[in-house]
């Protein structure tokens, strides 16, 4: 193998991976464990990763999302996040084709965006600026932005009376994400005016789906949404805490969760 | 023992405090419970063993009250219960796990411990009685799960109970196991015994009761008595409890074709046609003996077809393509004092190996890989497989078919002895398995799971089959009728 062809696969494996140590590197690609210092030394110098004792971790903050992928993402600085780009994956499975959904505020929703950028003919209902960026290229997506005000640190906008303009139409699903989820709390959000588009949004959709990392499990934040069993559908990750998992499955909520199955090669 | 009548008068769950239980049962009756999740069926047995402090309100046996506040005022009162899960001590002996912590109630105090040859012929008559025949010095952990069950009611009945209570002891039994265990309870009614069971199996287990109550909200609202159990309404209504399980299933575009059968014929199989496409999952109903097995056995190529021919795409060719697993990860699948490592990779050893020398760090990197992956979290990877619950079993399996790159899975009664969670997690893994373009062919009795799960439903009756429906076009009861 040479050079430039291991440095490629290693910058793979550390994506995929996040973080990874020297000699199961060296096992994976039939090299010395020096070389594979020298490797790792080399990506450390153009910023890739931080190298520690014994490996190396993927430098998640000094890549934001657009240097990675190449898509059009102007001035949006989202850091990667790998549990939210598995849920994404999963969650734009639901999507049928030519069925209106509602994606809400959050990166969790441009996740899924991102998942269904691929995808032709869907309907696509947004007050989100990062859905918008994503579908702006393509033409086989039918794209309603909700205008309103701006709120500048969420991305997104918050139109001046919702439920007038969600007044005549009736939507088929509607994603959304909230910031905590706790036993004794329920869902929990920071932001107040998100509350209301979610509640609002919620009334006019046949199917509310929640969309949840697992880092978002056993936190709690400032207003409460509802209980964990007010939404009947759940997405989330397999390292979803195995106690609400148990929970959710007592009370009949359906959960997705997303698995990786990719082998290590 | 004389006959008698226990009631709960207006009793109290934390849980329910707007709601009072009022609730009868009579001695020589099996008397089941039934209604939805969540709605207090077992929280009201277990007030009634004394595990859950109930909240005002009285027990009365034949207008006496008992004073139930803790398991031991329960048991002094001749009150049993057997919990959902097995309760066994693993490693012993079954007489052990017959008599341990009970020998002072069988054998009264005595200054010496029992004799051997006391507690043997104690435990000889309970086994006659529950018609085992196994040997006391066995360890348990060898015993079949209705085994186990016996073994526990076998306990149980030492302690001489005026009232048994068992919750859902059936979900993790084979219909045949159930119907042994009904058999022993109906032989408990003549000893006067009040049974009371919690079941959601209107077929197996509450046909044969002599008392339904429905609870709903914390609250038993209807009763009703043997004669009325046949009647359609009385049927409709339990089947209505049936558990009410979320199945996540994810819409697959299906691919190309992967494997067709056309017109085949081996043993007692007959002229079965159908077809399976990548990414699809098709699911094959049918009772013990209808000739699925042998189905397996072809399509799988370990048995030769008389008649027809099948087709398989050119990726089932390679070795290791096809992978079947089976539900009870019987000894036959696992290589039992080897550890999770070894038992993962052994599908490919060589994808570890350089030079004919194979690495066992390698091969620790693949399989905690996939522990990651699959969420087997709790143990190492140097566990051997016999300390895994059924659960991880699964997954160990599904994992060593990801490393030999199976494209399709065979999935024998996955689910007949996982919990709720591991349910949703197998289900999950289904659709991971699906969106990386393999297929699934499900085998199960359990045809709400196929029903939700599947794509196709292949129907099989006594070797023939009788029909292949898209599943989102049928419903239990058709499937019910026609099996």
């Amino acid at each position: 193998m040479f050079k430039a062809e291991r440095i490629q696969r290693i910058k793979e494996i550390i994506f995929e991976r996040k973080q990874i140590d020297v000699a199961t590197l060296s096992s994976l690609l039939n090299v010395t464990e020096v070389t594979i210092r020298n490797d790792l030394e080399q990506l450390e110098k153009s910023g890739f990763l931080t190298r520690n004792h014994g490996g190396a971790t993927l430098n998640a903050s000094a890549f934001p999302e657009e240097q990675l992928h190449t898509d059009r993402m102007d001035g949006l600085n989202i850091p990667y996040d790998k549990e939210k780009e598995e849920l994404g994956l999963v969650a734009s499975q639901l999507v049928r084709e030519r069925e209106w959904i509602f994606l809400g505020p959050g990166t969790t929703s441009y996740y899924i965006a991102k998942a269904l950028s691929k995808r032709q003919n869907l309907n696509i209902m947004t007050n989100n600026f990062y859905v918008a960026n994503v579908f702006g290229s393509n033409a086989s997506v039918q794209l309603l932005f909700l205008g309103g005000r701006m709120q500048n640190s969420g991305m997104y906008t918050i139109p001046e009376d919702l439920n007038r303009e969600l007044e005549h139409i009736y939507l088929s699903k509607f994603f959304f994400s909230v910031d905590g989820a706790s036993m004794e709390g329920g869902y929990t959000l920071t932001d107040m005016n998100v509350v209301d588009i979610i509640r609002a949004v919620s009334d006019r959709c046949h199917e509310a789906i929640i969309c949840l990392d697992s880092k978002k499990f056993e936190q709690r934040s400032f207003i409460r949404l509802g209980d964990l069993t007010s939404i009947s559908t759940i997405v989330t990750n397999n390292k979803i805490p195995q106690d609400y998992h148990q929970y959710y499955m007592e009370h009949g909520i359906r959960a997705y969760t997303s698995y990786n199955l990719k082998p290590l090669s | 023992m004389d006959k008698f009548v226990i009631r709960m008068e207006n009793v109290c769950a934390k849980q329910f405090p707007e709601s009072h239980i009022n609730f009868q049962a009579a001695s020589g009756d099996i008397t089941a419970i039934v209604g939805s999740n969540g709605e207090g069926k077992t929280t009201l047995t277990r007030i009634l063993a004394g595990i859950v402090p109930r909240v005002g309100g009285k027990i009365l046996i034949d207008g006496r009250q008992l004073d139930i506040h803790s398991i031991t005022s329960a048991q002094r009162n001749g009150i049993y219960m057997l919990q959902e899960s097995l309760q066994l001590f693993s490693g012993k002996s079954i007489m052990d796990n017959l008599l341990l912590g009970i020998e002072e109630l069988i054998f009264h105090k005595r200054l010496f411990y029992p004799a051997k040859e006391k507690k043997e012929a104690v435990c000889r008559s309970i086994l006659k009685e529950l018609g085992l025949d196994l040997e006391l010095n066995q360890p348990v952990d060898r015993l079949s799960q209705g085994e186990k069950c016996l073994l526990q009611i076998g306990r149980v009945l030492l302690c001489r109970p005026k009232i048994l209570i068992m919750d859902e002891f059936s979900a993790s039994l084979t219909n045949h196991e159930t119907r042994r265990i009904m058999n022993l309870l109906t032989e408990l009614k003549k000893k006067n015994i009040c049974v009371i069971l919690i079941s959601h199996e209107y077929p197996a287990v509450i046909r044969h009761c002599d008392c339904v109550s429905v609870m709903e909200q914390g609250e038993i609202t209807e009763s009703y008595s043997r004669k009325e159990l046949g009647d359609e309404a009385f049927v409709k209504r339990v089947l209505s409890f049936k558990k009410d399980f979320s199945y996540p299933k994810l819409p697959h575009k299906p691919g190309k074709l992967l494997f067709a059968a056309d017109h085949i014929s081996s043993g007692n199989l007959h002229d079965i046609s159908f077809s399976l496409q990548e990414g699809e999952i098709l699911g094959i109903a049918g009772i013990v003996g209808s000739g699925r097995t042998t189905l397996i056995q072809a399509i799988s190529k370990e048995r030769e077809i008389t008649s027809g021919h099948m087709y398989y795409a050119p990726v089932l060719e390679r070795s290791g393509a096809i992978s079947f697993l089976p539900g009870d990860c019987g000894s036959q699948t696992l290589f039992t004092g080897k550890d999770l490592s070894f038992n993962i990779t052994a599908s490919n050893v060589r994808k570890a190996a350089r030079f004919h020398m194979v690495s066992g760090q390698k091969l620790d990197l693949y399989a905690r890989d996939f522990m990651d992956r699959l969420n087997i979290r709790k143990v190492s990877c140097h566990v051997p497989v016999e300390q895994l619950s059924r659960g991880e079993l699964q997954k160990m399996l599904i994992a060593r078919s990801l490393h030999q790159e199976a494209r399709l899975y065979i999935f024998d009664e996955p689910s007949s002895y996982l919990d709720l969670m591991s349910r949703s997690e197998l289900y999950n893994i289904y659709n991971a398995l699906l969106s990386r373009n393999a297929s699934i062919i499900l085998i199960s009795s359990d045809f709400s799971e196929l029903i939700g799960m599947c794509d196709r439903i292949l129907l099989l009756k006594a070797g023939e089959q009788v029909g292949l429906y898209p599943a989102d076009t049928i419903t239990s009861d058709f499937l019910y009728s026609i099996l």
